[in-house]
């Protein structure tokens, strides 16, 4: 594969997790958690504080070494080959930023550059337009709202057209217009065959865009299923209606199997 | 899985291509920084000509060009370097970069060699600055010398900055402690040249990095050949930068706590 352009090609999973374990010294994060991801789906990693999603993310990114397990993203060994496995992967992180100085239509060639797509300023121009920033693309990255932020960051990690969308809370800090806004693009994202994997706090973004859903806690996952099986399989778990208050909702079953006491 | 899906292939990228890239991204980076301009290279340049003008201050040509190169090599190496760096890893900005197909090793080297070729551009302006302003004589080989000096001087600077940016976390404590580092190593490097506080001090003063690279500037911009004690003062640059290399890769840090 040595050109960029349009191929078809026999469809493998676009991310497998299998036995992925994550310690920090004697604090256990992940254990034991497997995931397969269907192409085309947005899948939900759902979870309170602390349950390991950002550390199995990172382990998915190649940002740190798990103890044990394996990933596997777009058929390639994502622990033995992070540079190569990244090349697959666009990654909207909750907590990262681009150089202050640089303009978005720089920014947007720096990171179409690093994926191998040569953008001139009218390409880039043309993807900030997809995100309504064409009109920001001479400005610096520093002066952006963070509404405007959280578009940039979405475009650059779709730059590439990735077998593989990680999003870390993306709707974070959004107004709900914006909120909304950006649901639709994830929505439009599974129609051009990418798969999602975002993490939320949000039930209703969960319900609103998730095809499946994985709820983990103490880094083991307690369920996997589609929002609405989820609903009909625990509206009469006990845990579940003692929280719930009138109808039993997503939010209801989540906080029913992870618990109620609030987490650090 | 039997279905067939319609996407790009991941096109075949060199390092060398991605670090064409990420090299052109630091390189704007580094010029919309008026401050960083106006202080590593406006600076330098008034001390040369200041000191140059001033006729009490009695100092050779060679150690006025060598002091104003180092605290350029300084500024840029062990206080701009780590401080930004500081300031990107506390952002996000080095996190954002990693999760791209660009591997770490070459997201700081393209860095270093802004910063590398930010001190050879010094170098040949100051000695540009000095031949015109103060009618220092330079040869092509006082050129070649002083620059493949000031090479060896931001290589083992940028390893200070480095080891600064590993061990230090937050970005003010490590703004303030780069400063303090880069005064002590310009204060080092003047000491090697005086006996002004004795010649105890000044014998400690000559084998410190700063010591030890200023004695190498001042010989280069001079003209004077190869000796044993440039050799030895060659040997503590490296030995120094080894040092300096190995702590700012080992603790080095890409993501805040």
């Amino acid at each position: 594969m040595s050109e960029q352009g349009t191929a078809r090609r026999a469809l493998i999973s676009p991310l497998s997790i299998a036995g992925l374990r994550v310690s920090y010294g004697p604090v256990v994060a992940v254990q034991g958690l497997d995931l397969d991801l269907h192409p085309g789906e947005v899948f939900g990693l759902l979870g309170p504080n602390g349950a390991g999603k950002t550390s199995t993310l990172s382990a998915v990114e190649g940002l740190l070494t798990p103890d044990a397990g394996t990933v596997t993203i777009a058929g390639i060994d994502a622990i033995r080959q992070p540079s190569r496995a990244r090349a697959h992967i666009g990654v909207q992180l909750q907590a990262t930023s681009f150089a202050p100085e640089l303009r978005l239509v720089e920014i947007v060639q720096l990171f179409a550059g690093l994926h191998g797509l040569r953008l001139t300023t009218a390409d880039a121009l043309e993807r900030l337009a997809t995100m309504d920033l064409a009109g920001e693309s001479r400005r610096a990255y520093r002066q952006l709202s963070g509404g405007q932020q959280q578009r940039l960051s979405l475009l650059v990690a779709t730059l590439h057209q990735p077998a593989l969308l990680l999003l870390d809370e993306p709707t974070s800090g959004l107004d709900p217009q914006a909120r909304r806004q950006l649901w639709d693009r994830i929505a439009a994202l599974r129609g051009t065959g990418g798969t999602v994997l975002l993490t939320t706090h949000s039930m209703e973004e969960a319900a609103a865009v998730c095809d499946r859903v994985a709820i983990i806690d103490h880094g083991e996952l307690l369920v996997l299923d589609s929002p609405a099986s989820l609903l009909s399989r625990f509206a009469d778990d006990p845990r579940v209606v003692k929280v719930a208050h009138g109808a039993v909702t997503l939010d209801d079953v989540f906080i029913g199997l992870t618990g109620s006491h609030v987490r650090d | 899985m039997s279905a067939i899906e319609t996407r790009p292939l991941v096109p075949e990228v060199s390092p060398l291509r991605r670090l064409a890239v990420l090299l052109h991204a630091d390189l704007l980076v580094q010029t919309r920084n008026a401050r960083v301009l106006v202080v590593t290279l406006v600076v330098p340049v008034v001390l040369l000509i200041g000191i140059g003008h001033n006729q009490r201050a009695q100092m050779p040509t060679n150690v006025r060009l060598a002091l104003a190169l180092m605290l350029g090599t300084a500024l840029l190496a062990v206080i701009n370097y780590p401080s930004t760096l500081a300031r990107d890893r506390e952002l996000g900005v080095l996190q954002r970069l990693r999760v791209t197909p660009a591997p770490g090793w070459l997201i700081l080297l393209s860095r270093l060699l802004i910063q590398v070729a930010s001190v050879l551009v010094l170098c040949l302006v100051l000695m540009i600055v000095g031949g015109v302003a103060l009618h220092l004589g330079f040869g092509a080989g006082d050129y070649v010398w002083t620059l493949l000096t000031a090479l060896l001087g931001s290589a083992l600077y940028l390893s200070a900055g480095q080891a600064i940016v590993a061990l230090v976390y937050a970005p003010d404590t490590v703004r303030a402690t780069s400063a303090l580092v880069g005064v002590a190593l310009i204060l080092l490097g003047v000491f090697g040249h005086t006996a002004a506080l004795g010649s105890t001090f000044e014998e400690i003063a000559r084998w410190s990095p700063g010591g030890a690279y200023s004695e190498l500037l001042a010989t280069a911009t001079t003209g004077g050949g190869w000796t044993g004690s440039v050799t030895a003062s060659v040997a503590v640059c490296l030995g120094y930068t080894a040092v300096f290399a190995v702590i700012g890769v080992r603790w080095f840090r890409w993501a805040r706590a």
